[in-house]
């Protein structure tokens, strides 16, 4: 079938019949699963999230109630207000260290950079599991090495799991899963940097910390941005190290530690399915805000 | 940062080789060095021990500095045999599991993403946009609202408790579209594919034949991706898998680790659980040497570069 080319719209529309059926037969397979196994879920789970099981009255429409239940949960707001002190905490700390890192990198203040590179970025295929795993020996009270180490130097055991520790220690898990994988992306983002730009900054004597922070910073800020918010959308989601955690530290890591705990710990046992439901809409709904919040913001402070 | 058109766009991700000559390229300096350095070992230390331990008998970890060897023991092959033999092999069966859900998962999410980014780099068609700007949506939905109902709706259909249940939905990857869409928009000039279909080439040809050869790097960065995320998940198959035959390794490695904590009337394990770690992190590191280069290309993209 030969066809003169009259310009991308044109063209489109004087296609024959049976090449307009091609997109949606690309599309098929992504659309099935998609629709499958993310959208009706979704859906479905949110019309779910309005009803109730009763033992005796069955199932029952309640509107909003399991909203408002999640709201007036005690539970809840405990894990939800330590995810959001951790997150407070450790977005900042990861992103900042990764980004001071990626600038070192990319000012050729360290030589054999693409070694450090390798070895940083590591962390980012060993599995959370893993991780929590390890770290949860390295910390161990018995034969874990880095107590060995504070007692050697004759500072003492250290209970790295305990009531005022055990965020900080989770948090030490991420960093150490994290700084690499961003230091990577914000290296990349510095690599494209006009060279130019930063030259003649250099040759107007400015300082290696005046030209990253008035040329380098902002012109990487969108891809800061990105990573700030799947650093949100991520911390806020804690689940693996904690729950790993737990049974080193049952009597500090609750069930219901973090929201993502005490949702899993309800969906396992197989209770108040809607109200499970209810919960992780509202998660959802905290991060989204958080993430969109985020973005309105730096929007705003740009123009 | 760059400048976006229909017909490609410049490279920005390729630095002038002349930039480490550069004026604006500083000296190296001892104390970030040094820096540098103390952060090699944070990153690097834990995966050491990790190696030394699995070497080690129950005892030995007690006995030793945990960076150093214990005295005349070398327990790695003992270990290594004792983690497969537990509990009738079980670790063999997990590692099968998580190879079957991570490979057919990452191909799974390449195939239908390599498909789904074709039909939008390509044609125009009805509910493009709505379509496009759903699908770029979900990018940012956390997995949390995401992995009850999921939950839920495979127990409904009956795939709970099946491989498919963790095939599947890992099968989905919103990411994957988006990027390789935006890989066909900068490799292709529109002109050189409309030439192409307009010489009679069929349209799976066309993409068979001219556009798949270009952008594999981009569909293998979406099959890495997905691989790694599979392969790492906890939540969505300790949810969807509670058959121990059926489940991966990272909730049988967080089941032995549970186990070794808090022993019921056995000895703890410790060094099976060390070992049991050290052999399910092997492959990925394998891999991470391997192809590194396109994680590293996927995460620069994944940045909204």
């Amino acid at each position: 079938m030969r066809r003169i080319p009259t310009g991308a719209l044109g063209r489109r529309s004087s296609r024959p019949l049976g090449s307009r059926a091609w997109p949606y037969i690309l599309l098929g397979p992504f659309l099935l699963v998609f629709t499958l196994f993310f959208v009706a879920p979704v859906v479905l789970g949110a019309y779910e999230s309005l009803f109730r099981e009763g033992m005796i009255s069955g199932r029952v429409f309640v509107g909003l109630d399991n909203y408002n239940q999640v709201f007036a949960d005690q539970r809840f707001w405990e894990g939800l207000i330590r995810v959001l002190v951790f997150g407070a905490i450790f977005t900042p700390l990861t992103i900042g260290i990764a980004l001071l890192l990626a600038l070192a990198l990319d000012s050729g203040a360290v030589r054999g950079g693409s070694t450090f590179r390798l070895f940083y970025f590591l962390p980012y295929v060993i599995p959370g599991v893993v991780a929590a795993v390890m770290w949860g020996f390295l910390y161990g009270k018995t034969f874990g090495p880095l107590n060995e180490i504070s007692n050697w130097l004759g500072i003492g055991s250290i209970d790295f799991l305990g009531h005022e520790t055990a965020l900080f220690a989770i948090g030490n898990i991420a960093l150490w899963l994290f700084i690499g994988y961003d230091m990577i992306v914000f290296y990349a983002a510095l690599r494209a940097v006009p060279l130019e730009l930063t030259e003649a900054a250099v040759l107007d004597g400015a300082s290696r910390w005046q030209i990253a922070r008035r040329i380098k910073i902002p012109l990487i800020m969108p891809v800061v941005s990105v990573i700030v918010i799947f650093s949100i959308i991520g911390t806020l989601q804690l689940f693996t190290e904690p729950q790993v955690l737990r049974p080193s530290a049952p009597d500090v890591i609750d069930r219901a530690y973090v929201p993502n705990m005490y949702l899993y710990s309800l969906a396992s046992t197989g209770q108040q399915f809607n109200y499970v439901l209810a919960i992780a809409f509202v998660m959802a709904g905290v991060i989204l805000s958080l993430a969109i919040v985020y973005t309105t913001a730096t929007r705003l402070r740009r123009s | 940062m760059t400048t976006r058109s229909r017909f490609g766009r410049r490279s920005t991700t390729v630095a002038p080789p002349s930039r480490e000559d550069s004026v604006a390229a500083g000296r190296p300096s001892l104390a970030t060095t040094l820096l540098f350095v103390a952060f090699l070992v944070y990153f690097i230390a834990p995966l050491v021990w990790l190696v030394i331990s699995a070497t080690k008998s129950n005892a030995g970890l007690f006995s030793s500095f945990g960076f150093g060897l214990a005295d005349g023991e070398f327990q790695l092959v003992e270990n290594i045999q004792a983690v497969f033999a537990r509990d009738d092999g079980i670790f063999t069966l997990w590692m099968r599991n998580t190879l079957l859900y991570a490979s057919l998962g990452a191909a799974g999410a390449a195939v239908v993403s390599t498909l789904a980014a074709y039909a939008f780099a390509i044609f125009k068609f009805h509910g493009r946009n709505v379509l496009a700007i759903l699908i770029i949506a979900t990018i940012m939905v956390p997995n949390t609202a995401l992995a009850v109902p999921l939950f839920k709706i495979m127990r409904d259909i009956g795939v709970i408790n099946t491989p498919l249940a963790m095939i599947l939905p890992s099968m989905v990857s919103p990411f994957g579209v988006y990027l390789i869409w935006r890989y066909i928009d900068q490799a292709f000039p529109r002109e050189l594919l409309d030439a192409a279909r307009v010489d009679g080439a069929s349209e799976l040809r066309t993409l068979r034949s001219i556009v798949l050869p270009t952008i594999t790097p981009a569909v293998a960065t979406v099959f890495l991706f997905v691989f790694v995320a599979t392969w790492n998940n906890f939540l969505l198959p300790l949810l969807v898998l509670t058959d121990t035959q059926l489940q991966p390794l990272t909730v049988g490695l967080a089941a032995w680790n549970a186990q070794s904590v808090n022993p019921i009337n056995v000895e703890p394990q410790y060094t099976q659980v060390i070992t049991a770690a050290l052999i399910s992190v092997i492959p990925l590191v394998l891999a991470f040497f391997v192809f590194q280069r396109y994680l590293r290309a996927g995460l620069t993209a994944g940045a909204g570069k």
